[in-house]
């Protein structure tokens, strides 16, 4: 099986280079049919995304099967290959594989666990498969590859907690609240990530939302985009204890809401829960406010404090999905070698039958003084000598197919039997 | 009726009747969990009902300690009192679940337990629930055991050792539901109430039970 990857990622590469090596994806069909001429025709997949750019072949004789990708992918974009050279990685066989299941699963990716890249690698091979730069081989290890992908996500928790400052935001709010859609959130200061956060809250169910701003006609024009309702900022005392969750990013230069403040809300509330999302520095909101009993104020620090364990928990979850991936490989592998057996089985079988049939032929031929009975008992031994012979060498192969001792067996089949000469 | 009377209620120790609480608290968590599908309850509820078992084992095993389970009015008694008393358990464990949820809210610190347990509002309405469910089953049970008495002892109700506890549960219960319906307490200091509240209770009950 020879699967070959050359490529490179944002891991070393800088942007710079990357940008100049990007193929974008209304136009893969030519580069694949140029890729056709270094693979020989055989399979071969782009890929290509704003972090990374592979390119995978099916290649018959691998010496030169890297070479080839890495001259192909400086050919095509005109830049020399010593300039490429030291950024490029090459994997070959269960390596290659092993490496497309972890960039399938994400576990290659910039943010582990992100979402986007198993759909891209999605397009890229279909995009091919439809090219036909595609052929079983390709077909079988690609759509491996995305149920590889989905194993590793259902399996582990890479995928599952925030690893944005507005998701955390959302995130928590929900550990507070159980169905956001009867809640109202109170936005004060019409910046980009309150924005941001207010849409994700809405996306989970928000629908009362209130903007409160010091000019009314911002605070309206920012509601009215997110189908809420402005208010006056000037009158914040009489709509605060209106608020569950509020998040706030004014450019004030002292706190807007203090402790008092939040304490009057609470008394007119009922002591319902209050959620502060404080996202201004400096700060709006006055951080002893934190103190009281049912409310809970997280600054931009503490959000990103979230965000950090986040990120090192999918790293711990990502270790899983190592181990998945690995059984998978070994998987794939132990399938390739059953599937190289077959064809094997068959020209020995055929070549066998060939040299029966030829000394039978011979044999009629010359002395051809035999009864019907007695040449059906000659072309019966025949049979049986060859199948008998054959017999045991067959078995072995097929239960060793599983163990590293099965190719090479298949190998040596190959070699002493001729059968790769021949193609009858 | 009979049969399972004799079969499963039919205990004259102390040991039986903390097994049976503690069955209680299996049934209830069960269906709690079917409700809310509050997977986290499991880790609270069944300890207790652990408890209950090993207490029944650690107390004296005098046989002649419990009135002999033949009254429809004493079987009944001892139901209600034993579910009310198991949904309240529910709301230690729910007001247990949320003062860590808000510990962990309160200190920033996400990851941890916090992600197993459900939402604070959650937890509040189920507090909720199991004091709405567990005050009137506490009711019922009071006044089944007063008919019981009437009928075993000579009146509905004699002032001892062993009933006045049960005014004070009644009483502590009655105040939380109320509090929390009427006065609006909830949050922090509630849960905190319901917690301190059981653990009174359930010394109430053992001197209930006991004498």
């Amino acid at each position: 099986m020879h699967i070959v990857v050359v490529g490179l990622s944002h891991k070393v590469t800088p942007v710079e280079l990357r940008e100049r090596l990007y193929f974008p994806d209304t136009a893969l069909e030519e580069p694949l049919e140029k890729l056709a001429h270094y693979t020989e025709g055989g399979d071969r997949v782009i890929l290509s995304t704003c972090n990374r750019v592979e390119v995978y072949g099916h290649i018959q004789h691998l010496a030169h099967g890297s070479t080839r990708l890495r001259q192909f992918l400086s050919d095509y974009h005109g830049i020399p290959l010593e300039e490429i050279e030291p950024y490029l990685y090459t994997y070959h066989g269960a390596a290659a594989l092993r490496h497309l299941f972890r960039v399938v699963s994400s576990l290659d990716s910039l943010v582990v666990g992100e979402p986007q890249i198993t759909a891209q690698v999605k397009e890229a091979f279909a995009i091919a498969r439809r090219a036909q730069a595609t052929g079983s081989v390709f077909n079988q290890v690609f759509e491996r590859a995305f149920a590889v992908a989905k194993r590793v996500r259902t399996e582990t928790r890479i995928g599952e907690q925030a690893v944005s400052v507005s998701y955390a935001a959302v995130a928590l709010a929900k550990k507070i609240f159980q169905d956001l859609n009867a809640k109202t959130v109170l936005i004060i200061g019409a910046g980009e990530m309150s924005e941001l956060t207010a849409r994700h809250l809405i996306s989970q169910g928000v629908k009362n939302l209130l903007v409160a701003n010091r000019t009314l006609d911002r605070a309206r024009e920012l509601a009215e985009r997110l189908q809420g309702q402005g208010v006056p900022l000037g009158e914040l005392s009489g709509y605060l204890h209106h608020a569950d969750i509020v998040v706030t990013s004014t450019g004030a230069p002292a706190p807007i809401i203090s402790k008092a403040d939040v304490q009057n809300a609470l008394r007119l509330r009922k002591n319902r829960p209050m959620f502060f999302i404080d996202i201004a520095v400096p700060r709006d909101i006055d951080a002893t406010v934190n103190d009281l009993d049912n409310v809970y104020l997280y600054d931009i620090d503490d959000l990103q404090l979230v965000v950090q364990e986040n990120l090192r928990a999918r790293q711990r979850e990502a270790a899983l999905g190592e181990m998945i991936i690995e059984r998978e490989v070994e998987d794939v592998l132990r399938w390739f070698d059953e599937q190289q057996i077959v064809p094997a089985v068959i020209r020995l079988r055929r070549k066998a039958e060939a040299i029966r049939n030829q000394e039978l032929a011979k044999l009629f031929a010359k002395s051809g003084a035999f009864s019907d009975a007695e040449r059906e008992a000659i072309e019966a031994m025949a049979s049986s000598i060859i199948n008998k012979l054959l017999h045991t060498p067959i078995v072995r192969l097929k239960q060793e197919s599983q163990s590293k001792a099965g190719s090479r067996y298949l190998q040596a089949l190959r070699d002493l039997f001729s059968l790769d000469d021949d193609r009858q | 009726m009979e049969a399972s009377r004799a079969g499963v209620l039919l205990f004259s120790e102390v040991y039986g009747a903390t097994a049976f609480f503690s069955w209680t608290v299996l049934l209830v968590y069960l269906i709690a969990e079917a409700l809310t599908r509050i997977r986290a309850l499991g880790s609270f509820l069944v300890p207790i009902a652990l408890l209950a078992l090993v207490l029944g084992l650690a107390l004296p095993h005098d046989a002649a300690l419990l009135p002999p389970l033949t009254s429809f009015w004493l079987i009944t008694h001892v139901v209600l009192a034993f579910l009310g008393n198991a949904a309240f358990a529910l709301t230690f464990c729910g007001g247990l679940m949320y003062l860590i949820q808000d510990r962990y809210l309160k200190a920033k610190q996400p990851g941890g337990l916090s992600a197993h347990l459900p939402s604070l509002e959650m937890l509040d309405r189920l507090n909720f629930w199991a004091l709405a469910f567990g005050v009137p089953l506490l009711t019922q049970g009071i006044i089944t055991g007063a008919i019981w008495a009437r009928y075993a002892r000579g009146s509905f109700w004699i002032w001892q050792r062993t009933t006045w506890p049960l005014i004070v549960i009644w009483g502590i219960y009655l105040g939380l539901f109320i509090g929390r319906w009427y006065l609006g307490w909830r949050g922090r200091r509630a849960a905190l109430a319901v917690v301190v509240g059981f653990c009174a209770v359930s010394l109430g009950y053992l001197l209930h039970t006991l004498g």
